[in-house]
């Protein structure tokens, strides 16, 4: 599991307003706890990994808490997740310019593209100072609550 | 709520004109509306035009202050149509609303509402502004010039009536459904709706684009997301018509 799974996990509590989560996978163990503000990793570490399985294992030292955006670590660009389940656009309109290219700055102000969600038109800001570098999402394609749609080169 | 309307003769769009308003700053709260006797750029989903001669139908935009998720905004609009369906029931006309954001009379629509989450950095500082354009005075040769099945308050009645009367009575409905909903979400508004836009187990047609998914309808989720009961299972839906 990466942090940015972990990020997920923490974001659907809070939409669901869940205050403890735990599970377990093979040798692999999370809780987490919310309190009243932000949310606590509590213990996030191999049960007692067997021997044979040291690839599978998680991380030794637990996150200390979920970044504000998942990075992806490989590369250095942070993601911009949908913050809610819908269908992407890219544009206002079908005759109207995308709100964003590769290669657009943008500020967190900057709206880069619509979420729709039972026809609400939910304009999605960048929340990140940088330059758009990937478009992941088809227009008009499904996208799921935390699905990365844009990756930015931060500034 | 209290409602403070403020009348225009011409507006593009009220939901555009109080969104400027409101990010500039000016004094906007829970229950503003803003109406226009004409709307010359209404917006419809994908932007299709809303059609409203002068004096014809009433476009109105309510402002409602909340700080919700984006995931409890379509259920506002989902109160905002059943506020309108009993506005209407209560005139005999037989309205029901469709999912998401219509309401029909038979398969005709009479009203469309649409919203859109705003933000600001005075209060209130957050809200959403729900736009609604109800066909009042629409006469059949004018709602056969609309490229989808439409009727109208007239149509429906046989009778002429006063837009500005028709807001006011909205208010009382407006104001117990909106209650609804900033007191508990969809959940709520969950027996209503089911009891005027189903019933549970209606074959039913949903189309998101190129993809069609038939089945039965299953009910509603906690934001008023819709379940629909196909031949593999159960799915959720965010997104399509509803036929």
């Amino acid at each position: 599991m990466e942090i940015k799974d972990i990020k997920r996990i923490v974001e659907l509590m809070k939409v669901n307003d869940l205050t403890e989560f735990s599970m377990k996978d093979n040798d692999f163990e999370l809780a987490l706890k919310r309190g009243s503000n932000e949310p606590q990793v509590v213990y996030a570490a191999p049960s007692a990994a067997p021997a044979a399985a040291p690839v599978a294992a998680a991380p030794a030292t637990a996150p200390a808490a979920a970044p504000a955006d998942a990075v992806d670590e490989d590369d250095g660009l942070i993601e911009i997740p949908s913050p809610i389940v819908g269908t992407f656009y890219r544009k206002p309109a079908p005759d109207a310019e995308n709100f964003a290219e590769v290669g657009t700055e943008v500020t967190e102000d900057t709206v880069v593209c619509i979420v729709e969600a039972m026809k609400v038109m939910n304009e999605i800001k960048a929340d990140v100072k940088g330059i758009i570098r990937k478009i992941l999402v088809d227009e008009a394609s499904p996208v799921q609550y935390g699905q990365p749609l844009f990756l930015v080169e931060p500034k | 709520m209290t409602f403070e309307v403020q009348w225009h003769d011409r507006l593009g769009s009220t939901n555009a004109y109080m969104k400027e308003q409101f990010i500039q700053g000016l004094k906007i709260g829970n229950g503003t509306v803003f109406a226009t006797r004409e709307q010359t750029a209404g917006r419809g989903r994908s932007d299709r035009k809303w059609l409203s001669a002068p004096d014809t139908n009433l476009c109105f935009s309510l402002f409602v202050a909340t700080s919700c998720a984006l995931i409890d905004v379509p259920s506002l609009t989902m109160a905002i149509a059943l506020a309108v369906t009993d506005t209407l029931n209560s005139l005999n006309i037989p309205a029901a609303p469709k999912w998401p954001n219509d309401v029909l009379v038979g398969n005709k629509k009479i009203c469309g509402i649409l919203s859109e989450r705003v933000e600001r950095k005075i209060v209130p500082k957050a809200g959403i502004i729900a736009g609604i354009g109800l066909n009042v005075n629409m006469t059949s040769e004018e709602a056969d010039t609309i490229d989808r099945p439409a009727t109208s308050m007239l149509i429906e009645s046989g009778k002429a009536c006063d837009i500005f009367q028709t807001l006011e009575n909205l208010f009382q409905p407006l104001e117990y459904w909106t209650g609804e909903w900033q007191n508990g979400g969809f959940p709520n508004l969950r027996k209503r709706w089911t009891e005027k836009a189903g019933p549970i187990g209606k074959p039913i047609t949903v189309h998101d684009g190129t993809v069609k998914k038939s089945g039965t309808l299953a009910g509603f989720g906690n934001h008023g997301e819709l379940h629909l009961q196909t031949a593999t299972g159960l799915e959720t839906i965010w997104s399509g018509d509803v036929s």
